[in-house]
């Protein structure tokens, strides 16, 4: 028996070790029974988020998903296809300009860079301010929109004497300029990926940084 | 103590959050929502009530000199698992609870708890003491999170009954002290007025 006043210190060794090794040994069949189920949320996480900004397809856009490198990043395209012709892209890109850090938007775009839809992948902003990006208030005003005719900065910024056309939440503009580049980025991937020329005002490093002398007076 | 005081003193008499003012990191963080804070609560609940329980089964073969560490080796493969169990099945809540899960760990109930009670009672006992501390973490989190959302976002377990948006405040950090101090004074005043009698 261990005397628990004065014990040895071969006695304090083999009772941590024994603790550490039963403990161990709990977390890693625990890890082993759950791994396939939270692999499987993962991706069943994923494939709803590609449902809602992809059009009708009948492959897997996981599957034929490339790399595309762009400014020394990779993105992420998944590539919706429909009898072999491809017919929307999904491109997942990212950013640390949130007022919380990091923003990443999946955007899926129409084959001629029109957006569909986009979905916040990862998105910690301030509850009841920043949050709201997840609303379809704000978020619904890239549908349908073309980057090459819409500017995806927000109202009150100016970008080589043109203004922006999206529509900041109130008082969380970090936020929204954080979604809006996010859309940005993924344009500016996919047009490289597609061989098409990418405006010069997109530049896709400079562009949400251009303003931060007055970011965010209001917040 | 009878076994039913020992279950129901985490309630109100000794309440971890709200007298005892233990854990306040997960209390102010989580709570901007009542389906957050319940289940905050309830993950706290299932590590204070297994902690317990092996803590008070294993308190004989630890020399005292390490009982710390053996304590926090146990508490943290809990909380791990925890996490694992909530990554598998219960996504949301692990995405809407975020760093607070893996906090649990160092989370001073749980601690408090093992060294107060665990290391110095019998296994059934121990269990009684998790259950009524961690239901009475619950609670607290429970009600300070649906006061703050009712005021804060105009709804109530998700549930919106007001067009717009609430005081902002109250899902911000100041919100969560400001109810907390009302908690606690509502809470004290409840306690002297049911525990009077008994002394």
């Amino acid at each position: 028996m261990i005397d628990k006043k004065n014990p040895t210190i071969i006695q304090m060794v083999v009772v941590l070790l024994l603790i550490a090794v039963i403990c161990s040994a709990g977390v890693a069949a625990i890890y082993d029974a759950t791994k396939d189920t939270i692999q499987q949320q993962k991706d069943e996480k994923e494939q709803a988020s590609l449902k809602l900004v992809l059009p009708e397809h009948d492959n897997d856009p996981v599957k034929d998903a490339v790399s595309i490198s762009l400014n020394g990043e990779t993105y992420q395209c998944y590539v919706a296809k429909k009898g072999g012709q491809p017919v929307g892209y999904a491109v997942k890109a990212g950013n640390m300009n949130g007022y919380n850090g990091h923003v990443e938007v999946l955007t899926g775009f129409l084959p001629d860079g029109t957006i569909i839809n986009t979905q916040a992948t990862a998105l910690a902003e301030t509850p009841g301010l920043g949050q709201k990006a997840i609303e379809p208030k704000y978020h619904d005003q890239f549908n349908g929109k073309n980057p090459n005719a819409f500017h995806l900065w927000v109202k009150k910024d100016e970008r080589d004497g043109k203004k922006g056309d999206v529509d900041a939440i109130s008082a969380a503009t970090i936020t929204s300029r954080a979604y809006a580049h996010a859309v940005q980025t993924a344009y500016d991937a996919l047009m490289t990926h597609l061989g098409k020329s990418v405006e010069a005002h997109s530049g896709a490093t400079s562009n949400s940084n251009a303003n931060e002398s007055e970011i965010d007076k209001d917040k | 103590m009878s076994k039913l005081s020992i279950l129901t003193k985490g309630l109100l008499k000794e309440n971890p959050a709200l007298v005892l003012i233990l854990g306040m990191c997960p209390t102010l963080g989580v709570t901007t929502s009542a389906i957050n804070g319940l289940g905050m609560g309830l993950a706290t609940t299932f590590v204070i009530l297994l902690s317990n329980v092996i803590i008070s089964a294993i308190k004989n073969f630890i020399p005292d000199n390490v009982h710390i560490p053996a304590y926090i080796v146990v508490i943290a493969s809990l909380v791990t698992i925890l996490q694992q169990i909530l990554a598998a099945y219960l996504p949301d809540l692990n995405e809407s609870l975020g760093l607070f899960i893996p906090l649990i760990v160092v989370n001073c109930i749980v601690l408090g708890r093992a060294e107060a009670f665990a290391s110095k009672n019998g296994i059934v006992d121990s269990a009684l003491d998790g259950l009524g501390m961690g239901f009475g973490f619950t609670l607290a989190l429970t009600v300070l999170g649906a006061i703050r959302e009712i005021l804060g976002s105009g709804a109530v377990f998700g549930f919106k009954f007001m067009e717009g948006d609430g005081i902002i405040g109250f899902v911000l950090a100041p919100g969560a002290f400001l109810v907390l101090g009302y908690l606690i004074a509502v809470s004290k005043r409840l306690s002297n007025k049911i525990y009077k009698k008994e002394d």
